[in-house]
């Protein structure tokens, strides 16, 4: 497909292995951050085409790296879609509001969660 | 009298008197005497130490002892015995003055016969008698009235009595702190609060230093100082009421805290459960290499009771919300056939794997439900996983949809099984939180306890109602209710006389369609979803009515609000509505365009003159028109 990045934010290890071989078998390239610190630095050094954000987070919850991002020019149209174990009520309107584009609970339903990075991709808000 | 002798001591120094009054004594018939003798004051203080005497005989001019000084001393030492004087005729002032001081009687010696004598001292002894009675009782009567005044005096409640007429007559020193006034001040005042018997009041009493003090106060009706009056009894419950209310305060922080608690378990187990679920999907998509059919098999058992598992913790944080009452639905016409169909799809895997058979029986011509067909589909999946959990092999499970007969405005559903039947103690309770029935040893899972509990909060958001029927190894149906979908129902809250007078009924129709053709995605679906939300907001409670989402098609949906305002109102709101949606990023990042359109409604004339409910049905049916007229116009259209 189409090569683009996405860069998978998740201190579970299992986790971002698990949508690694996922997303690499629907084409795309990843890269990975386990913490909010790693999260923007990794983001600025190989700039993505998309991340997938869990919002609980060490060194700087999800909200936080979406305020650095969204306040970095370079990075701030990146579309950002949380996935989050978290409960959506409050949260994910607290996640639209941090400039989420998207949000998944946990666990998410394959198909949805890979039509909703596509759609993202192909428009490259 | 005449069994038990009168005994007579008689203190007399001249002995031929002494026996002559001994002489009458015993001569007499009608009663019995004993006398016995003391001839100085010395003796008689003796004789009478021993007790035993019923009256005394007393000369005043003793050896050792003359005058009245003799009838002092005499009683003072014994108090309890009646003493009767004996005095010459010379002497008459004397004896007068013995009887003031306390002497039952005197005689005059020498004018004495027996039956005077006899008389006299059975006189002297009743009357004794009744004096010392008349002594113990207002002896008595003291000791009581002041039992009474300590109880009064020491009561830790207020007692206050008030007259009829409301004027206080007496408080106690409690019933003072109370109400923080002196007896002295509030003694003649009125007491100021209602008088009525029997009844137990709660007052606020403004305290001189500040806040306020909560009482119990309780009226009789009782006797004071031979007066009708109130008797109110006041006790202060300040301390108790702040202690339920801090008692409550805990109470619902232990209620957050155990929310809270779930809701961090519920988040907890999710994030295995999220690497199990993405595993078992990436083998079972082929992301692993092949997997033989048998593999395959066994997978799809694991992500079963994954489902499962989830469904388990989805019902843990659902519980917590209905208890925090933020359970939200969201209700629009559904039809319960399709929705049963669609649920069969799901349960089918579970039900064959049991050889259990499914069936329904739905009429085809059944109204629409007014209900949210998630939460509906919760419901049905809930009550027949429950089926086939307590159905043996082979078994059957129907599900029913007819109009309850006990009410046509609902639908009942039913779900039967051929299982193991409920007993009556379990039936009682098996709606309950947490509830769980015993003796289900043979079944591998219990469940949480969760599950009808959850059907019936959901039932009942809906406004119906969900019940069992069942005997012990007859299987069991659980019966629920949906109310039907009524656009007349609902209409009726706006269309009321004074609205419609007005003669402005708006009907604002909101297309929302992808930018350019395609069909709808799940997160088209997530922003149709939040577009209602908006929607929802920008309407006017007794002014608006949303109607419920009926215009949804796979290439996009029209929303339906019915206002009651004239043309520049209802420009104002469509403004509105169409500022809110464009602003909106879930909608824009869908590629959602929002075109918002407006028509007045013709109201019938001679509004007033017509029964309520018949306008509202016209004008329900005129919507109804021009609902279908735009979903037949924008399919013709697309």
């Amino acid at each position: 497909m189409s090569g683009k990045k996405i860069l998978i934010v998740d201190d579970d290890q299992d986790l971002t292995r698990g949508l690694k071989i996922r997303l690499r078998a629907n084409g795309y390239e990843t890269v990975f951050a386990g913490d909010g610190y790693s999260a923007v630095k990794i983001a600025k050094e190989e700039k993505p085409d998309l991340v997938l954000l869990d919002l609980g987070l060490p060194a700087g919850d999800g909200f936080i790296v979406m305020e650095r991002l969204k306040n970095l020019s370079s990075l701030s149209s990146i579309p950002i879609i949380v996935l989050s174990a978290r409960d959506p009520k409050g949260n994910m309107e607290r996640a639209f509001q941090a400039g989420a584009n998207a949000f998944f609970q946990k666990p998410a339903d394959n198909e949805e969660l890979l039509e909703t990075i596509q759609r993202f991709l192909k428009k490259g808000i | 009298m005449k069994d038990t002798p009168v005994k007579v001591l008689m203190i007399e120094d001249h002995r031929d008197i002494a026996f002559l009054l001994k002489e009458m004594l015993t001569k007499e018939k009608s009663s019995s005497f004993t006398v016995e003798y003391a001839y100085s004051l010395k003796e008689g203080f003796e004789r009478l130490d021993n007790g035993n005497i019923d009256v005394v005989l007393l000369d005043l001019g003793l050896p050792d002892s003359q005058g009245i000084g003799t009838f002092e001393k005499l009683s003072e030492h014994t108090k309890d015995v009646p003493i009767m004087v004996l005095t010459g005729q010379e002497d008459q002032k004397l004896a007068f003055q013995a009887v003031q001081q306390g002497a039952q009687d005197y005689l005059f010696k020498g004018e004495v016969d027996s039956k005077v004598l006899v008389r006299s001292i059975r006189y002297a002894i009743e009357r004794h008698r009744m004096v010392v009675e008349l002594e113990r009782h207002v002896r008595r009567l003291k000791e009581s009235e002041s039992r009474f005044h300590t109880m009064i005096e020491k009561n830790v409640d207020g007692i206050v009595i008030v007259d009829k007429q409301g004027v206080v007559l007496f408080v106690n020193p409690a019933a003072e702190d109370l109400l923080g006034r002196t007896l002295e001040e509030l003694i003649g005042e009125l007491f100021g609060f209602p008088l009525v018997s029997g009844e137990k009041t709660e007052l606020e009493i403004f305290r001189k230093e500040g806040g306020t003090t909560a009482v119990d106060m309780r009226m009789v009706e009782t006797e004071w100082e031979g007066r009708s009056v109130y008797l109110a009894s006041l006790r202060d419950i300040t301390d108790r009421k702040r202690m339920l209310l801090e008692l409550k305060q805990t109470q619902q922080q232990q209620l957050e805290l155990k929310d809270q608690f779930l809701s961090n378990v519920s988040h907890e187990l999710r994030s295995p459960l999220t690497a199990i679920h993405q595993f078992i999907t990436i083998m079972l998509d082929g992301l692993a290499g092949d997997i033989s059919s048998e593999q395959r098999d066994y997978l799809e058992i694991v992500l079963r009771n994954l489902k499962q598992l989830r469904t388990m913790i989805d019902d843990l944080l659902e519980v917590t919300r209905a208890e925090t009452v933020s359970l939200t639905i969201e209700l629009r016409p559904i039809s319960v056939g399709e929705l049963i169909t669609e649920t069969f799809d799901t349960l089918h895997a579970t039900a064959s794997s049991q050889e259990i058979v499914l069936s329904s029986e739905v009429p085809d011509e059944l109204s629409p439900v007014f209900a949210d067909p998630d939460r509906v589909r919760q419901i049905i999946i809930n009550l027949v996983n429950n089926a086939i959990k307590f159905t043996p092999e082979k078994g059957t499970i129907t599900i029913h949809a007819q109009p309850y007969e006990k009410d046509p405005r609902f639908l009942c559903i039913s779900v039967t099984d051929t299982g193991c039947g409920i007993s009556p103690e379990d039936k009682e309770r098996i709606f309950e939180y947490l509830y769980q029935v015993e003796n289900t040893v043979e079944l591998s899972r219990k469940g949480l306890g969760l599950g009808l509990y959850i059907c019936k909060e959901l039932v009942s958001h809906h406004g119906g109602q969900i019940w069992v029927e069942s005997q012990s190894g007859q299987g069991s149906t659980f019966f629920f209710t949906l109310p039907f979908f009524s656009l007349t129902d609902l209409l009726t809250p706006i269309f009321t006389p004074k609205n419609l007078l007005k003669g402005s009924i708006a009907f604002v129709t909101v297309e929302m369609l992808p930018a350019e053709e395609r069909f709808l995605t799940k997160t088209d679906e997530r922003a149709l979803r939040g577009s209602f939300n908006l929607l929802k907001s920008c309407v006017l409670p007794d002014l608006d009515v949303l109607l419920p989402r009926i215009g949804r098609t796979k290439k996009g949906e029209i929303f339906f609000l019915v206002a009651s305002a004239d043309q520049q109102g209802t420009e104002v709101l469509t403004s509105r509505i169409k500022e809110q949606l464009t602003s909106c990023e879930e909608i824009k990042n869908a590629g959602l365009d929002p075109m918002v359109s407006f028509a007045m409604v013709d109201i019938p004339s001679r509004v007033d003159e017509k029964p309520r409910e018949q306008l509202v049905k016209e004008m329900a049916d005129s919507i109804e028109t021009l609902v279908n007229k735009s979903l037949y116009k924008r399919r013709n259209y697309k």
